[in-house]
């Protein structure tokens, strides 16, 4: 069991996420954009997530961007990018990171093996 | 035989007969050939001037006939005179042959004749062909002579002479002549008379004066001083200063000034007492004398036309390159220019120079495409200098004269065979075409991402109803509706969405024919709609209060009514939870460039638009608000495009109490009630 961070915009596929991941036993929350993910980070400082699962294209940020100020709080977070692969500039930017990356629309044994390769150890190849 | 082709043979018969009276008066004493034979000349210009033709045979009976009687009645015996004559015709057609394959621009010269001899090549080639026809006609002449004379070798080397002499200098001047009276277009080309640059007649007079003096002193003093030398100096004048025409009848002058003082016993020719050698050497003079003019003149002439096609180009070149779009800059080696078009100075501005008038290349403010400045070094005019090729090169210009900015696409070269060297740079503005690619390519993935998002939710949720219904799991009835409610809404999104996309293309390229809208029963239908809607969802009834006095305005019809409806559709939506929207529906009169308007205020209580955001909205994909409330971003873009394309404006702006008025304009119908008021002020 982990402790998944999602942030998505959309509520039904953050909705479709969540329940993808609860079958894993997950604990999971949910927040529509970057700023309430700072949000959380600042209001609630016991609360460390084991992975966070995000949009690329959010409505205040984009996910890379989001990532690093996430990381600089929470060392060494795994992240799963569920995202619209519509140029070679956002993939190749998510690839740098190092970070799993899932394309949408997104099989839910695909979004769960990503989960799983994520929280492995190691798994982030960065 | 046409009329014209029977007033030609009769003009060179009597230009023959002339030219042959006039040669064989001009006969050494004991001698039984001229001095000098024009007649020749004009004979290769009567052949060459017809071309070949059914009558060519004749033109050649003619000649013939001609030249035996010119002969016979000058003295001549009648077998001399047959085969001076044979040796005539034989030459003319020697000649012909020769310049119908080396000049055809020359052969049957009736119809277009070019002005004269005006290249050093084609005077070889006229030197030639009147040399190889005289030598041809010497097997023929100097036997006939022999006949009644003691002739030697000088005699059949004289005859070639003053023949191929003959030719050279009257051929020309048929020409120049023929150019003159029959050429379409004779002020095409250089002028055949005179200097094309500089006083013509003024120093034509000099020059005749000068040659008078010199042929005066020369020819008809007896003087035993050595100054026959006179003659190339008024020679190389001419020839280098006036044209083949005016060059050739020099020559003839010169030539015919040295033939008559000679046969009068006057002139340097007459100390030679051998009368054959005397000729020989007279004839010797003419041909150098004729070569010598003629060929600076031709030289002179080919310089003068290359510099005219050369200024013709170089024009030509300019103009275009004045025109074109695009900008073009060539820049020396130090930096300096050579040349720019304006659209260059347009596109990146007019940059320092130094007092060498070195250009300052990074006062042009060249950046890369990611805003770096561009390092001196990495500069197209410094990296086409050292000899690299810069191709097609995205830039960004930015300086005094563009500030916002310009993205070229450049290109930069070093100009071959320049010393020392010069690098030509074009700019060609693609700030626009860029603009719009990278606006379509993010158009493309925001549409992907919100197809994607409920493609998402429908694929997801159905694969889960599916797996659990292949595994026979037992879900509650509510747990189903919710996942196909779920599936629905998100199908429902799609269609919006896609709808939209139809709705923002129309909207752009629909064409627009305007017709009078009133707007009265066009806002109540919408109003009515939307009411009816509200209550059949279930949802609070808005409250829409319209301005009964809504004058009419000149729109498309269908594209006003999405306009309305999408205005008054929003304040319906953007209102708190569980509130009811009170909308009211304004308008007023007013002006504005285009003409009389009429500004539609839409008013609401809705939750407003977040700070800053009043211009935002009107982007495409622009959402103001995600939380709670569902949309494709793509309404009030749909708005401003309608409204624009009539013309009008679409702005936002803040309710004193809350809410959001959105107004939009449109050009008022001509027959409107009452006065048109000033512009409204901003509120």
């Amino acid at each position: 069991m982990a402790r998944v961070l999602i942030v998505e915009d959309d509520s039904d596929v953050r909705d479709w996420i969540a329940h993808c991941l609860l079958r894993e036993g997950h604990e999971l929350r949910g927040v529509p954009d970057g700023a309430h993910a700072l949000t959380l980070v600042r209001d609630e400082p016991g609360y460390r997530p084991d992975l966070v699962l995000m949009d690329y294209a959010l409505p205040d940020t984009d996910g890379v961007a989001l990532l690093a100020e996430l990381a600089a709080v929470w060392e060494g977070l795994p992240a799963v990018f569920v995202t619209v692969q519509w140029t070679g500039e956002i993939i190749a930017r998510i690839e740098q990171t190092g970070h799993e990356r899932v394309a949408k629309p997104f099989d839910a044994d695909d979004l769960r093996a990503a989960v799983r390769r994520a929280l492995a150890p190691g798994g982030h190849r960065a | 035989m046409s009329w014209a082709r029977l007033y030609d043979l009769l003009g060179f018969a009597a230009s023959f007969v002339l030219a042959a009276v006039l040669g064989r008066q001009a006969m050494l004493d004991g001698s039984g050939l001229a001095l000098v034979w024009p007649a020749a000349g004009v004979a290769a210009a009567w052949l060459a001037a017809n071309g070949w033709s059914r009558w060519t045979w004749l033109d050649a009976v003619v000649l013939f006939a001609l030249s035996a009687a010119v002969n016979t009645l000058t003295g001549a015996s009648p077998g001399l005179a047959f085969g001076l004559a044979f040796a005539t015709v034989l030459q003319t057609l020697v000649f012909g042959l020769l310049i119908m394959r080396w000049c055809p621009g020359w052969w049957g010269f009736g119809t277009e004749p070019p002005p004269g001899v005006e290249r050093v090549r084609d005077l070889g080639y006229l030197a030639a062909a009147a040399l190889l026809a005289a030598v041809a006609s010497a097997v023929v002449g100097p036997a006939a002579v022999l006949s009644v004379a003691d002739t030697s070798w000088k005699e059949v080397v004289s005859w070639v002479l003053r023949n191929g002499t003959g030719v050279l200098a009257v051929f020309p001047l048929a020409l120049t002549a023929r150019h003159l009276t029959r050429a379409s277009d004779p002020q095409r080309g250089p002028a055949p008379v005179g200097p094309t640059r500089g006083r013509g007649p003024v120093e034509l007079a000099a020059l005749a004066l000068a040659s008078a003096v010199t042929a005066w002193l020369v020819f008809f003093v007896n003087s035993s001083l050595p100054i026959p030398f006179l003659v190339l100096a008024v020679s190389a004048w001419t020839g280098a200063r006036f044209s083949p025409f005016v060059a050739v009848v020099h020559a003839i002058l010169l030539s015919g000034a040295a033939t008559v003082a000679t046969v009068l016993g006057m002139g340097p020719f007459t100390l030679i007492e051998d009368p054959a050698t005397r000729a020989l050497v007279l004839q010797a003079y003419v041909a150098v004398v004729v070569v010598l003019t003629l060929a600076l003149s031709a030289g002179r002439s080919e310089v003068l036309t290359l510099n005219d096609r050369l200024a013709e180009q170089a024009a030509m070149v300019r103009t275009i390159v004045d025109t074109m779009a695009d900008g073009v800059s060539v820049i020396d080696a130090r930096g300096r220019l050579v040349l720019r078009n304006p659209a260059a100075q347009a596109l990146v501005g007019d940059p320092r120079r130094d007092a060498g008038g070195r250009v300052d290349v990074d006062a042009y403010g060249l950046r890369h495409v990611d805003g770096r400045p561009l390092a001196p070094e990495e500069n197209p005019v410094a990296l086409a200098l050292s000899g690299r090729t810069i191709e097609k090169e995205d830039l960004v210009v930015r300086n005094a004269l563009v500030p916002g900015g310009r993205m070229l696409e450049v290109t930069a070269r070093p100009l071959p065979g320049t010393d020392p060297p010069l690098v030509v740079v074009v700019f060609h503005d693609v700030t626009a075409e860029r603009r719009e690619r990278d606006e379509l390519a993010s158009f493309a993935g925001v549409v992907a991402h919100d197809l994607l998002n409920p493609l998402t939710v429908i694929d997801g949720w159905s694969d889960a109803l599916l797996e659990e219904a292949r595994a026979g799991t037992p879900v509650d009835a509510e747990t189903q509706m919710h996942r196909l409610d779920r599936i629905q809404r998100a199908a429902q999104r799609m269609q919006h969405l896609i709808s939209d996309l139809l709705a923002y293309t129309t909207a752009r390229d629909r064409d627009i024919n305007p017709v009078r809208v009133e707007l009265d029963p066009l806002v109540g239908d919408i109003a009515r709609a939307r009411v009816e809607s509200s209550r059949v969802r279930g949802l609070p009834e808005p409250v829409i209060s319209v301005d009964p006095d809504l004058p009419a305005v000149l729109a498309e019809p269908v594209l006003l009514r999405q306009v309305v409806d999408n205005l008054i559709g929003n304040s319906i939506k953007y209102v708190a939870p569980g509130a009811r929207p009170e909308i009211s529906v304004r308008a007023r009169r007013a002006h504005s460039a285009v003409g009389p308007m009429v500004e539609l205020d839409v008013s609401d209580n809705g939750i407003g638009i977040p700070a800053g955001q009043h211009d935002q909205v009107f982007d495409s994909f622009h959402r103001a608000h995600h939380d709670g409330y569902r949309g494709t971003g793509l309404g009030l873009s749909i708005v401003k495009r309608i409204v624009e394309r009539h013309g009008g404006i679409a702005r936002a702006r803040d309710n004193h109490d809350g809410g959001t008025t959105m107004t939009v304009s449109f050009p008022a119908a001509r027959l409107v009630d009452g006065p048109i008021e000033p512009p409204a002020q901003e509120q």
